[in-house]
């Protein structure tokens, strides 16, 4: 699993650019409510990158069991 | 990355561009400027080497070579200087113009500020710092367990 990250850039004239890194699905939506709340700002734009529609592979106890009696 | 944002500071309203409106009450004009916070706007006074006197919570004036200009807080929630209709238009644009140059710079600061100090409460730990050229602060974060 890579490592996930969050990258800010604040601007010199008061703008705020944040992206996440290595996130994949809808992870980076939980963390919209706190960058606003960090930076203390709002979100006036938003773009979902390719790695939003990803998903992120997530192997259970229950599905190893299943495929190990199969 | 999964999610780009762009955020504006609470501290900023959103106007589109520097205009001088006609008070109707008096011998004066308005300019609606983007600056919201009081403390602020006093230190961006203060750091344009004026000096700033407190009228009420909500009023203050400001000297610049005999001329006084008053900043008004709005319902909207920002501040509209008032100039008298003796100062020129442009020169007065244009002073707005510094003035909230130098306010973007302190918001900048206090939000840097801000954010470093409560990042770490949040999961979110400092990798890197870079100051660009043009003085944009980039900040790098690792991602731990997101805690409310």
């Amino acid at each position: 699993m890579g490592t996930k990250k969050i990258q800010i850039k604040l601007t010199e004239d008061g703008k705020i650019f944040a992206e996440t890194i290595g996130m994949k699905g809808q992870e980076c939506i939980k963390y919209i409510d706190l960058l606003e709340k960090l930076l203390e700002s709002e979100t006036v734009d938003s773009n979902y990158k390719e790695e939003y529609f990803q998903f992120e592979e997530t192997i259970t106890e229950q599905n190893k069991l299943k495929l190990k009696e199969e | 990355m999964s999610i780009e944002l762009l955020l504006v500071p609470i501290g900023i309203a959103t106007i589109s561009s520097i205009k001088a409106f006609a008070n109707q009450k008096n011998d004066s004009f308005i300019i609606p400027t983007i600056m919201k916070k009081e403390d602020l706007l006093q230190k961006s006074i203060e750091q344009y080497g004026c000096k700033v006197t407190k009228l009420t919570e909500q009023n203050y004036q400001t000297t610049i070579e005999d001329l006084q200009i008053y900043f008004q807080l709005t319902e909207q929630g920002y501040f509209e200087a008032i100039f008298n209709n003796s100062v020129d238009t442009q020169a007065a644009m244009e002073f707005i113009e510094n003035l909230q140059t130098e306010y973007k710079y302190l918001i900048q600061q206090e939000t840097y500020q801000h954010l470093l100090k409560q990042a770490a409460e949040h999961g979110l730990h400092l990798e890197s710092e870079i100051m660009q050229e043009d003085r944009t602060i980039v900040l790098t974060f690792n991602v731990n367990n997101i805690s409310k």
